[in-house]
């Protein structure tokens, strides 16, 4: 985890999404095994996508204009 | 293809009629079930909708029923209507399994899911239970345990998902109504894949009492019928609606209202297949709909919807996925085991991005009654067939067929599938949009657009 620092999910570099995905899954007690690592990788790395998405688009919003036109 | 057939019917039975049929001792409700019981045993080999058949509590509920009406006794509208629903609404009795092998060993549930006990109570006939993507986490019914569920329209290709199971049966003509659930898209996509109606009405409007959960802030109940009429008579019985105001008998006067239609471009066109935006053009005539209408934050909307998805359902997993992740469906168990390694933040901002969606949406809305957009990118893939081309690029079908529904019920709007009209070609469904609430404004679109010969559902050939 050391590489990783302080870094979170969304500025993870691909390269070191397998080290993430290893250290996460040690930290809620769940166990990958060897087959599914191929698998669970790809999806995470799409999630990881999906989610700098939703952030990117967080960021650019005018967080108080938002708020202005909630009901 | 050759090898399996499916029994052909030039019409489709409809429900209504049957209940009219009942309660007038044309028929009983012993022979619809029968009829019905029959179609199971002689087409469920080639569709593989069912996993189960209640064919001993279905005779005995039909024959109890045929009684109460020999006696004078008043009967539901839907007396004697055989019906079946997706395996993850609970049956007193039966295991609710979810489409998984890990809930063959559950307990057998106690009560009726909510939805059933009213559709009992209606005089509707449970036949069956019906097959789906695992815990409901895929758009293609290809489970691993259970098999592929086939496209009535297409032996070779899938009947979409989740609700596969549920799509088939009413489009093979089984049954003339099934309930399913949609989260993501698992009513309307089938639904459009199959070609015939489906509705998921504004979210928390049905009762999920009773029902196995995928996201709890994203399920929804839904309906399957072959016509419109019967979608709403269902949908009048099963609703939490206590306006006094069904929709069943108002279609007509809600086919001649005004209504201000848009036609979603932008996320909503993107990556469709060229023959699904063929179809939809005469729609846009017909309907003097606007086409420059675009729907901001969708493809955003979609991508936290996603992210929603496999948080919350690897929380709800999470046991499982700790002592016997080999059990799952390797499908879905990679999807949630990616699920379970997200952070608590990725959930507070696909959240945090709702609400922002919401406005984008109220501000159409102020300009449109209703929106149409294509169900799907394309029609019902082969079955085995594990990526499909959008824009030049090869992406997952499991994962991709639902792009253009995700991103509506992640607010909750309620939409209605609507099967175009094509007869002797693939199903190709429209999703007909209204803002929270407005479930009479879906169907009053849907009315008027089966009024103009637009929407219709076919038998297969």
């Amino acid at each position: 985890m050391s590489r990783l620092g302080q870094k979170s999910f969304l500025q993870i570099d691909e390269a070191d999404l397998f080290m993430y995905a290893e250290g996460r899954a040690a930290e809620i007690d769940l166990i990958i095994a060897a087959p599914f690592q191929p698998g669970v990788l790809e999806n995470l790395t799409a999630l990881q996508a999906h989610a700098l998405r939703v952030s990117a688009a967080l960021q650019d919003l005018d967080a108080p204009a938002v708020e202005a036109r909630l009901p | 293809m050759n090898g399996p057939s499916l029994h052909r019917a030039s019409t489709f039975p409809n429900a209504w009629r049957i209940a009219q049929d009942v309660k007038a001792g044309r028929t009983t409700a012993r022979s619809v079930v029968s009829d019905a019981l029959q179609r199971i045993a002689f087409d469920n080999p080639s569709l593989n909708a069912f996993t189960a058949v209640f064919a001993d509590q279905a005779i005995a509920d039909a024959e109890a029923l045929d009684a109460a009406l020999a006696a004078g006794r008043l009967v539901g509208p839907l007396a004697g209507v055989p019906f079946a629903v997706k395996n993850l609404f609970d049956v007193a009795g039966h295991a609710t399994l979810a489409g998984s092998k890990i809930r063959q060993d559950a307990a057998p549930a106690s009560q009726d899911a909510d939805l059933v006990t009213r559709l009992k109570a209606a005089g509707a006939i449970l036949v069956g239970a019906l097959n789906m993507d695992e815990f409901a986490y895929g758009f293609v019914t290809e489970n691993a345990h259970y098999g592929a569920t086939r496209n009535p329209h297409d032996l070779d290709r899938i009947a979409g998902g989740s609700s596969g199971g549920s799509a088939a049966a009413v489009a093979a003509g089984i049954v003339p109504f099934s309930l399913g659930s949609d989260t993501n898209g698992s009513v309307r996509v089938p639904a459009a894949l199959c070609g015939v109606y489906g509705l998921k009405p504004s979210w928390g409007r049905l009762s999920l009492a009773g029902v196995f959960p995928f996201v709890n802030s994203l399920d929804h109940a839904g309906l399957f019928a072959r016509n419109l009429e019967d979608l709403a008579n269902v949908y009048d019985a099963v609703s939490r609606e206590s306006d006094g105001h069904p929709i069943a008998g108002r279609l007509e006067e809600l086919a001649s209202r005004k209504m201000r239609v848009g036609m979603l471009k932008g996320w909503f066109t993107q990556g469709a297949a060229p023959e699904v935006l063929e179809a939809l053009a005469p729609l846009a005539d017909a309907l003097n709909a606007d086409l420059d209408v675009e729907l901001e934050g969708a493809e955003t909307a979609r991508s936290a919807a996603f992210c929603l998805s496999a948080y919350e359902g690897a929380r709800l997993h999470l046991d499982d996925l700790r002592r016997r992740a080999e059990a799952f469906d390797p499908a879905v168990r990679d999807r949630l085991l990616a699920g379970a390694l997200l952070p608590d933040d990725i959930a507070a901002q696909a959240n945090a991005y709702r609400r922002v969606f919401r406005i984008a949406a109220n501000r159409l809305f102020d300009r449109y009654d209703v929106l149409i957009a294509p169900t799907t990118p394309c029609v019902a893939p082969r079955i085995g067939e594990s990526t499909m081309v959008v824009d030049g690029e090869s992406v997952s079908v499991r994962k991709n067929l639902g792009a253009y529904t995700q991103p509506l019920s992640f607010i909750g709007l309620p939409v209605l599938a609507a099967p175009l009209n094509r007869p002797g070609r693939l199903p190709i469904g429209i999703q007909i949009i209204g803002n929270e609430g407005c479930e009479n404004i879906v169907f009053a679109l849907a009315a008027k657009l089966e009024q103009l010969s637009l929407v219709k559902a076919y038998p297969p050939q």
